[in-house]
């Protein structure tokens, strides 16, 4: 098998326990899995779809649970998972897997002991746009808040829930945890999808939408993200390229997705770059987008048109945020002191009235 | 005169699998609701309690109350009053599958140790059917796969991991020795060991014996008399333990019967609070407050 993905079935024998697998579990970790591939069902046509980082694994866990009323227990349930490694949530397209998870059929096994070829890439269709709108809405909450979005089908964001993790950039995907249920019992995952508000949520602070009401407030655009159109194609292929480094929280993909709005909108470069320090602050991080919003002109014109002194001055209004020798400051100051001495003088002059940059720095 | 209120109270609930736990929840609120409790008297409900009456539905359909999932964070948080007293008592409705996989891995899970921190009492579930019993001729009856658990056809040990590979013909190697092979009464003294471990106090003890019409019901040897005869090495380990563990032994049959075979019209007709019973320790039959009161009574 090329690429090859662990699977493991949970059923009902002696409890709800694992049947079969293409790897063992040490009991800390069966521990850790079971409550996420365990439910008890009472609707006969409900099915669950659950995605989550498991730490013990090393590894993200897909499945879907299945009510099992061929067990003698009420509420018993099968469980397929699949285990995908942390390199394989990294790089690989995960669209194709859904299609893997199936329900055991006679009490036949044998299909679940040997692990899966990963599967080709699908096109997952789209779901009506409440609710995808508000399942990124929510899947990328400014404050990292666990969400909970209520649908009368929660199938019918399976799909939506599984492009929006392939949609994620690499470091993120393993913070996006899932799970659609009848009754949402929010607070363990980041979101929950589900038909009706069960139980009062564990955590205090926690996103509720209700999808099939219109929003009290307009939704961002942002929410767009999975949109089949244009734009939200550039914003994914956007997130993709700036974030695969070290985009590792849905807030900071949110910080992508929204610069990467301000830039199509055309927004003031203070905003974007606000925009970019607050998700990303250190010097360090996502080096490309920083090179390519405020490297020199002649080299980095593909994002936006920002002329030389525009971008030094805003480069050095935040130079706890920038790596000036990275991004050549000094020779980037001689070279424009060369060309154009009274553009210098701006730079330092808009630096000082906005109040930013070290005072010292400025002077040298 | 002004009722005396006790301070709020939680009870644990200790019990593997399919021992009853949440039935015996689901029709003591039953009881409760529909004063089949004695003079013990619900005043209010202070949680959710959907679970409760979702389970009191099936009881009256004549089905077993569905199983609690790994996850579940079900509990009946109630205010009672007996006698110019009033108690709160909070009962958490853990999934047995947490005490199992405890027992089976000899690793505390830490959200059921924080349970028995913060408790005042406990519950211990046996299902009467899941004890095994030798009777006179040698024959071994009963057990857990006498009732809930698999069919022949299920109870194949399928293989995981590495030894999946063995091909059908190879003679059967005995499954190594684990935890899980054990009988329902050490697990339950080994369970019991632990909790003793853990704890510097007395923690009072209710111990159930549950679908105690499969037992003989009414007309059954009394509990306590019952655990000494089918669990002799709980009762004895409880017996060399009671000043840590002050208990007494109840027979609970919660469904009244067995639903698969009791079709009799009078079964059919009742509610399910008026077909739940409960007989005491020495064999009268009571309702299916008296464990709380006792505990209650014994913790204060």
């Amino acid at each position: 098998v090329r690429d090859p993905v662990d699977q493991l079935l949970f059923g009902y024998r002696d409890g709800h326990e694992l049947i079969a697998g293409s790897r063992e579990l040490s009991p800390p970790q069966l521990r850790e899995v079971l409550p996420h591939i365990d439910a008890s069902i009472e609707r006969a046509e409900e099915q669950q779809l659950v995605g989550t980082w498991v730490p013990s694994l090393d590894g993200y866990l897909l499945a879907r649970i299945w009510p099992a009323p061929e067990r003698r227990r009420r509420g018993a349930a099968w469980g397929h998972a699949l285990v995908l490694r942390s390199e394989q949530l990294r790089s690989r397209t995960l669209t194709g897997l859904p299609g893997l998870l199936r329900r055991p059929e006679n009490e036949r096994f044998d299909s679940y002991l040997a692990p899966l070829e990963w599967p080709s890439p699908v096109d997952l269709g789209a779901a009506e746009r409440p609710l995808s709108r508000a399942l990124v809405w929510v899947a990328l909450d400014r404050e990292d808040r666990p969400g909970v979005v209520l649908w009368d089908d929660p199938r019918a964001g399976e799909g939506t829930l599984v492009a929006l993790l392939d949609a994620l950039p690499s470091p993120a995907r393993a913070g996006l945890s899932f799970r659609t249920r009848q009754e949402a019992r929010p607070g363990s995952y980041r979101v929950v999808l589900a038909a009706t508000m069960g139980a009062r949520p564990d955590a205090e602070d926690v996103v509720v939408i209700d999808a099939r009401r219109s929003p009290l407030s307009t939704p961002p655009s942002w929410t767009n993200l999975l949109d089949q159109g244009a734009r939200a194609s550039r914003q994914r292929v956007f997130i993709d390229r700036f974030g695969a480094r070290d985009a590792a929280t849905c807030a900071q993909v949110l910080a992508l997705a929204i610069i990467a709005e301000l830039l199509d909108a055309r927004a003031l470069p203070d905003r974007v770059i606000d925009t970019l320090v607050e998700g990303f602050p250190g010097p360090d991080q996502v080096r490309e987008l920083r090179a390519a919003l405020l490297g020199a002109a002649d080299r980095y014109g593909g994002l936006w048109r920002l002329g030389e002194e525009e971008r030094l001055t805003l480069l050095l209004g935040r130079p706890e945020h920038f790596d000036v020798v990275t991004l050549s400051v000094a020779e980037r100051l001689a070279a424009l002191v060369q060309t154009n001495p009274h553009g210098v003088l701006g730079v330092v002059e808009r630096v000082r009235a906005r109040g930013r940059g070290n005072p010292r720095d400025l002077d040298e | 005169m002004a009722a005396v209120e006790l301070a709020a109270m939680k009870i644990v609930l200790l019990g593997e699998q399919a021992t009853g736990k949440s039935s015996m929840l689901v029709a003591l609120y039953g009881a409760l609701l529909n004063h089949r409790a004695g003079d013990t008297r619900i005043v209010r409900t202070i949680d959710e309690v959907e679970f409760l009456s979702r389970g009191l539905q099936a009881l009256g359909r004549r089905e077993s109350v569905h199983r609690t999932e790994i996850d579940g964070r079900s509990r009946l948080t109630i205010e009672l009053a007996r006698q110019e007293r009033l108690a709160t008592i909070e009962l958490a409705d853990r999934s047995g599958e947490l005490v199992k996989n405890m027992l089976d891995t000899r690793t505390w899970d830490p959200e059921l140790r924080r349970q028995l921190d913060e408790a005042a009492a406990a519950m211990l579930f046996l299902r009467a059917d899941h004890i095994e019993s030798i009777g006179h001729d040698g024959r071994i009856t009963n057990g857990p796969s006498a009732d809930v658990g698999p069919p022949a056809a299920e109870a194949t040990d399928e293989p995981v991991g590495d030894g999946a590979a063995a091909s059908a013909d190879a003679r059967p190697e005995p499954p190594p020795w684990s935890p899980s092979q054990m009988p329902p009464d050490v697990r339950a003294v080994d369970l019991l060991q632990s909790v003793l471990e853990d704890r510097a106090t007395a923690l009072p003890l209710a111990v159930v014996i549950s679908a105690w019409d499969l037992a003989g019901g009414i007309a059954a040897a009394p509990p306590a008399v019952w655990l000494a005869d089918h669990v002799p090495l709980l009762q004895q380990f409880l017996r060399t333990y009671a000043g840590q563990l002050p208990h007494r032994i109840f027979g609970v049959s919660a469904q009244g019967g067995d639903f698969r075979t009791d079709t009799s019209d009078a079964a059919e007709s009742e509610d399910p609070w008026d077909r739940a019973y409960l007989v005491g320790p020495e064999g009268t039959q009571g309702t299916l407050a008296e464990p709380i009161v006792w505990l209650i009574e014994t913790a204060v």
